[in-house]
């Protein structure tokens, strides 16, 4: 079976010439085919439609992770996987399906405008046009800046516990944030306009929380509008910051991989926050295969399977489940195109940029093109992937302080990262970092947390302290950063946190028993 | 006689085509039948903005934009030889993450 001489026979299988194609029937009915999704699958639209409910319903239902009534918040980007998700919740939901999803969608929509420069009167458009989608499914809906991921006070508002025996209260953070973000998308416009275009985001706001929520709209925006001036000077703050972090980060690849991170903090912090307990992200399979491979290549190797497998249990209280990954975005687009699937079109860091603007860029035009000659490319991937492990979570308890996900940089002596380590050691002997750090552990002052003995401020850290919390993937993406006062406060925090508690364990060391 | 038809790119690959999503187009006349073939770079050479490597590669489109000939596959339709009819609506949509 695996003898070498059979290896010339072993051709992968190349797609057919298009002539043997042209009117094909469907395979399962016989009518006129519309589409071909692999080799040799040929669909008419009747059972196409048929064959992509019964896949993501099989992908949904045969973990049996998404129990009835369930919070499931649905994360959409606008683009075509995530609008296609949609649609297909939202057809599992309607009463004419013959068995019924069960769980209870809400949506988020987070603008990452900021990241890649776009002008203000752009974001709002993409807001608007995101809000009036979301609101037209009636399902609760929240929005989100990418900025807001950096912001000290969001942080905090993150982590209190979710409110959810007072509506009032409830609804009144779900309007915070809303006007919180349309706030910040308006304040790069002059003040002369700022005034008219205020109104108009109240309007969306209150339109939005209509659907969902029923009335006691209006003593809600009349407090919001008191919460505007404050939120206002902040938030150009973060939005400053998060640009001034992104434009300190070496490569394209890395401003890529770091918004990834917050993104996915948002999400995993908005679905605490409000109740959910499992986050849908509208990952397809080609985007996955691409995903894989690019984690591959940027240090995220150990990361690759939980980065694509169904159910990612990274987080500690939110799951994160990928119901599209056994789609081609053939097989995406060619659903919107049928079923009039409305998708918005948000640039990313590398639109219009050739083929080399970033890794996974690059590695995207590998797959498709590929895909093109050999269809099972995707497939192949995506089944070689699945058969990593991502068992190893249990034994190692801790995690990344960015990305949370398991601290890949506990490995024995002769290693990549222990290597790399040495030759950064040895080309940067000349600086004189070591002063630093001294100048770091002189200062008095407390975090506040505990009773003072600490004697660690917050608001210092070194690179050494906050790259020893880092997984592999993240110590390459922040390398070249100079201050690490940019990065986002709940990664600082995290890190101080790690840093107290190992010098408590030092001190209190000789008091402990030997358990060994 | 000239060949209406109707073009339609979405997912971003408007971007190229000054963002007009939909352009209705008269194919000029000429002797031998109209094919996919021959339109793109028509395309290309006419409607096509900015960046033709990001919409064809070689004599074909980019791999990553799906093409859609009346709503069916165009695999189904013979690809590059598919000769066009007055009428026709071809979609270019791009399915590369961020257009």
């Amino acid at each position: 079976m695996c003898s070498v001489e059979e290896g010339d026979t072993d051709v992968p299988f190349s797609k057919s010439r298009p002539n043997e194609s042209i009117g094909r029937t469907c395979m399962k009915c016989q009518e006129k085919a519309i589409l071909i999704t692999r080799v040799n699958d040929a669909f008419c639209r009747s059972c196409f439609m048929v064959y992509i409910t019964h896949k993501f319903r099989a992908t949904v239902g045969k973990t049996k992770l998404v129990r009835d009534g369930e919070m499931v918040l649905v994360a959409l980007s606008g683009g075509p996987s995530s609008s296609a998700l949609l649609h297909l919740i939202q057809e599992g939901l309607s009463e004419r399906t013959h068995k019924k999803l069960r769980f209870r969608p809400g949506l988020i929509f987070i603008d990452e405008g900021a990241a890649v420069n776009l002008p203000s009167s752009e974001r709002l458009n993409t807001c608007e046009k995101m809000l009036e989608i979301m609101k037209s499914t009636g399902f609760p809906c929240h929005i989100k800046a990418l900025e807001q991921g950096l912001d000290n006070d969001n942080i905090q508002e993150f982590s209190s516990p979710p409110d959810i025996c007072c509506p009032g209260s409830r609804l009144e953070k779900e309007l915070g944030t809303i006007d919180y973000d349309t706030e910040s998308i308006l304040s790069d416009i002059s003040t002369a306009t700022s005034s008219v275009t205020l109104d108009m985001s109240e309007c969306s706001i209150s339109s939005s929380i209509e659907e969902p929520y029923g009335n006691s709209r209006e003593a809600i925006a009349v407090s919001s509008m008191s919460r505007v001036e404050s939120s206002f000077q902040k938030y150009e703050e973060a939005e400053e910051k998060l640009k001034c972090l992104l434009k300190s980060l070496n490569s394209v690849s890395s401003q890529e991989d770091l918004i990834r991170t917050i993104r996915h903090k948002i999400l995993s912090e908005v679905a605490t926050t409000c109740g959910y307990s499992k986050v849908m992200l509208g990952s397809c399979g080609t985007r996955l295969a691409v995903t894989l491979l690019t984690d591959m290549a940027i240090g995220r190797g150990g990361q690759a399977a939980v980065d694509t497998v169904f159910a990612d249990r990274r987080y500690k209280n939110v799951m994160f489940l990928r119901p599209l990954r056994e789609f081609s975005s053939k097989e995406i687009g060619m659903y919107n195109a049928l079923n009039d699937v409305e998708s918005v079109f948000i640039p990313t860091l590398t639109t219009k940029g050739s083929d080399g603007a970033s890794i996974e860029h690059l590695t995207e035009a590998f797959v498709t093109g590929l895909q093109r000659d050999y269809p099972s490319t995707v497939s192949n991937i995506m089944r070689t992937g699945e058969k990593l492990s991502t068992g190893a979570e249990e034994e190692n308890k801790e995690n990344c302080a960015m990305c949370q996900s398991s601290l890949d940089t506990n490995v024995i002596a002769p290693s990549a990262l222990n290597a790399v380590e040495f030759s950064q050691r040895i080309s940067s002997r000349g600086d004189n970092s070591d002063s630093k750090r001294d100048h770091c552990n002189k200062t008095g002052e407390c975090c506040g947390e505990g009773d003072g003995s600490c004697n660690s401020t917050r608001t210092r850290a070194t690179k050494q302290q906050v790259l020893a919390s880092l997984c592999y993937g993240c110590r390459l993406a922040i390398r070249k950063l100079d201050d690490v006062e940019k990065l986002p406060l709940y990664v600082l925090k995290d890190v101080f946190w790690r840093v107290r508690r190992e010098k408590m364990k030092s001190e209190i060391e000789e008091f402990l028993l030997d358990t060994s | 006689m000239s060949i209406p038809i109707t073009l339609e790119f979405s997912g971003g690959a408007e971007l190229l085509f000054d963002r007009q999503k939909r352009h209705d187009i008269d194919l000029p006349k000429q002797e031998n039948p109209w094919r996919i073939q021959e339109l793109l770079p028509w395309i290309r050479d006419n409607i096509l903005k900015e960046r033709p490597e990001l919409f064809m590669q070689g004599n074909t489109v980019r791999p990553g934009i799906l093409v859609l000939v009346n709503d069916t596959d165009w695999e189904l339709m013979g690809e590059l030889e598919y000769n066009l009819q007055p009428n026709d609506r071809i979609i270019f949509i791009s399915t590369l993450h961020g257009g």
